[in-house]
């Protein structure tokens, strides 16, 4: 039901002067390259250029071998590079309803009305939202419209993916849902597929590979555990640098693997991720007796300084990451190796379904 | 319950030439109301000379309106979407016959469309066709002067389109054809259909051009408005009742035009 053949990549350097962007990126097949980086860093333009709806100014797009773009003689239109697009505004056609919406690239490519139509409620049944297929698009909710860029996309039958921010403008119950779907058709496409975000925890769940931009330029490309452990930039260590961990809730803690956690979301049940950020972590040099819920003896396992913090990783039983500042460090004697007591509150540690 | 007055934003000199303005729009209508000889206007509409008439007008003014929109639809797509050489000339060009005075335009289209004219002669030659004084002159004289309403309503509205929804059907595979046909003149068919509207009001008002290069031939020519003009010589209330018939054909456009062409809030 998705493409027909796919074997190839796609490979790009995207140069585009007027968004002051020069990126070079590797989509591998069957693999999702997550794209991370803050508003204006310049995702969407490489997204359109990607999608053919950009010219390069320099660079060039090869997708399984075949030059889409090379800024001088060749230029491939979006309408014959069979890419999946979910724009970041959805761009979803206003004076058609949803099924319409849906079967539109598969009517494109000569289809009939029929038999398009049933492909469309097919895919639409997928992303479960067969009931809106009557609706307009300027009937649905923010994730409601969302699922309809999505299946689409899919419906086209498209040889790759390129998604921007398909979570943004979700609400949270929204976006738990649409995350798993997300992550299910992510998960059975056989092409390459590439998705925007500036959302960690999205590229962490999501992605197989993450590559951060900023000001136009990869800072930092790995796999999201890279990432996490050694980020490169003040952004990244701000953004992406946030623990995150699987765990199962139940009445107000939450427990990872043979570790406990007192959250103060005491709702969330099942299978969840968890945040903590680095600057929610307090060391001790005795064992605290103030209102955190959580506290622990660890020992030090690595002392990274960045600049006028310091990045502590924290050895069993939970690896988490303190940050404090170079004063904190000589005055408590944090070295690797130096035993420490650990304070999180637990109104500091979010929690979300997975 | 008392009303709260207003702030006074506009000064109130101004309140008084605009209800002289308004006074002045509807005096002629109610001049012209008032003299309608209602016991007669079934005899008088139904006189052969003004049915021909009516007959006339409505061939020119939809052959005028379909001519119209033949030429003037893919002029509004090309000159909204595309960009070439002298494209801001070409809209001037446009926009000509809206500020031309009709009989000008008719003396030019005899003078290229005459059986002496620069494609008048050719067409003669190769066809024995005679445009001027024939129905299709009328036709082709209401055209040149209504196609600009066509074509300015349609331009602005598809300058007013997000061209990055045309750029996202392309990347479902549409090609040009299928963009225009299923996402671009859908999103405007509001603004084409009111400027086939008003396009067909013009060329039914049309006189000028009509009776330059058409002549006033009764039963080939003589549209309502000229049937309008004979009629004011000899015949009052046969004028006035035209008059009345054109001026509620008239009213009814607005009506479908309302919140469209004129804002109704």
């Amino acid at each position: 039901m998705v493409a027909d053949v796919v074997t190839g990549g796609l490979e790009a350097r995207v140069v585009v002067e007027r968004a002051a962007l020069d990126v070079a990126l590797e989509l591998p097949p069957g693999r999702t390259v997550a794209l991370l980086g803050p508003n204006g860093a310049g995702k969407s333009t490489i997204l359109e250029a990607l999608a053919g709806v950009l010219p390069l100014d320099e660079g060039r797009i090869v997708f399984d071998g075949v030059v889409f773009d090379d800024a001088h003689r060749v230029f491939v239109p979006p309408a014959e590079r069979r890419f999946g697009v979910v724009f970041q505004d959805l761009l979803l056609f206003d004076h058609l309803d949803v099924v319409e919406n849906v079967a539109f690239g598969l009517r494109a490519r000569g289809m009939g009305r029929t038999a398009a139509r049933r492909r469309a409620e097919a895919w639409l049944e997928r992303l479960e939202v067969l009931a809106l297929a009557r609706r307009r698009p300027t009937e649905l909710s923010g994730g409601e419209a969302r699922r309809i860029a999505l299946a689409r996309a899919l419906a086209a039958e498209p040889r790759a993916l390129l998604l921007d921010e398909p979570l943004g403008a979700v609400d949270v119950t929204g976006r738990i849902g649409l995350r798993r779907v997300l992550a299910d058709h992510l998960a059975a496409f056989p092409g390459p597929r590439l998705l925007i975000t500036h959302d960690v925890t999205d590229a962490y769940l999501l992605g197989d590979l993450v590559v951060v931009v900023e000001g136009g330029r990869v800072v930092q490309r790995g796999t999201p555990d890279d990432i996490r452990l050694r980020p490169r930039t003040r952004f990244v260590a701000d953004l992406a640098a946030v623990d995150l961990f699987e765990g199962e809730a139940h009445a107000g803690t939450v427990r990872l693997g043979d570790f406990e956690l007192t959250v103060a979301d005491t709702a969330a049940s099942g299978a969840v991720v968890v945040r903590i950020h680095p600057r929610a972590v307090a060391l001790h040099a005795e064992r605290p007796a103030g209102s955190p819920r959580n506290v622990w003896r660890t020992t030090i396992d690595r002392v990274e300084a960045q600049g006028d913090r310091v990045r502590l990783r924290l050895g069993a039983p939970l690896a988490l990451t303190a940050e404090v500042t170079p004063a904190a460090v000589a005055t408590l004697g944090l070295r690797p190796g130096a035993a420490v007591w650990v304070a999180v509150k637990a109104t500091e540690i979010d929690v979300e379904a997975r | 319950m008392r009303r709260r007055p207003r702030p006074l934003t506009v000064p109130r000199v101004l309140h008084l030439a605009a209800g002289l303005a308004v006074g002045y729009l509807l005096v002629p209508l109610v001049g012209l109301v008032g003299n309608v000889p209602w016991r007669e206007l079934p005899r008088l509409l139904g006189d052969p000379l003004v049915l021909d008439a009516m007959r006339l007008s409505a061939i020119t003014s939809i052959g005028a309106t379909v001519l119209a929109a033949v030429l003037g639809l893919p002029l509004a797509v090309v000159l909204a979407r595309s960009s070439f050489p002298g494209r801001r000339l070409v809209r001037g060009l446009v926009l000509l016959p809206l500020v031309l005075p009709p009989v000008v335009g008719g003396a030019a289209l005899l003078f290229a469309l005459g059986r002496g004219g620069i494609l008048g002669a050719p067409l003669y030659r190769a066809t024995g066709l005679v445009l001027p004084f024939s129905t299709a002159g009328a036709v082709l004289a209401a055209t040149f002067v209504s196609l600009p309403f066509l074509v300015v309503t349609v331009e602005a509205a598809l300058a007013g389109l997000d061209p990055r929804r045309e750029l996202a059907a392309a990347t479902l595979g549409a090609g040009s054809w299928t963009i225009l046909r299923r996402v671009t003149l859908p999103a405007v068919a509001p603004s084409v259909a009111s400027g086939l509207l008003l396009t067909w009001a013009r060329a039914l008002g049309e006189f000028g051009a009509t009776i330059t290069f058409a002549g006033n031939l009764p039963g080939r020519t003589r549209t309502l408005p000229l049937a309008v003009f004979v009629a004011l010589e000899h015949d009052r209330p046969k004028a006035v009742a035209l008059g009345l018939l054109l001026v509620v054909v008239a009213l009814g456009v607005l009506v479908a035009l309302r919140g469209r062409w004129w804002r109704t809030s």
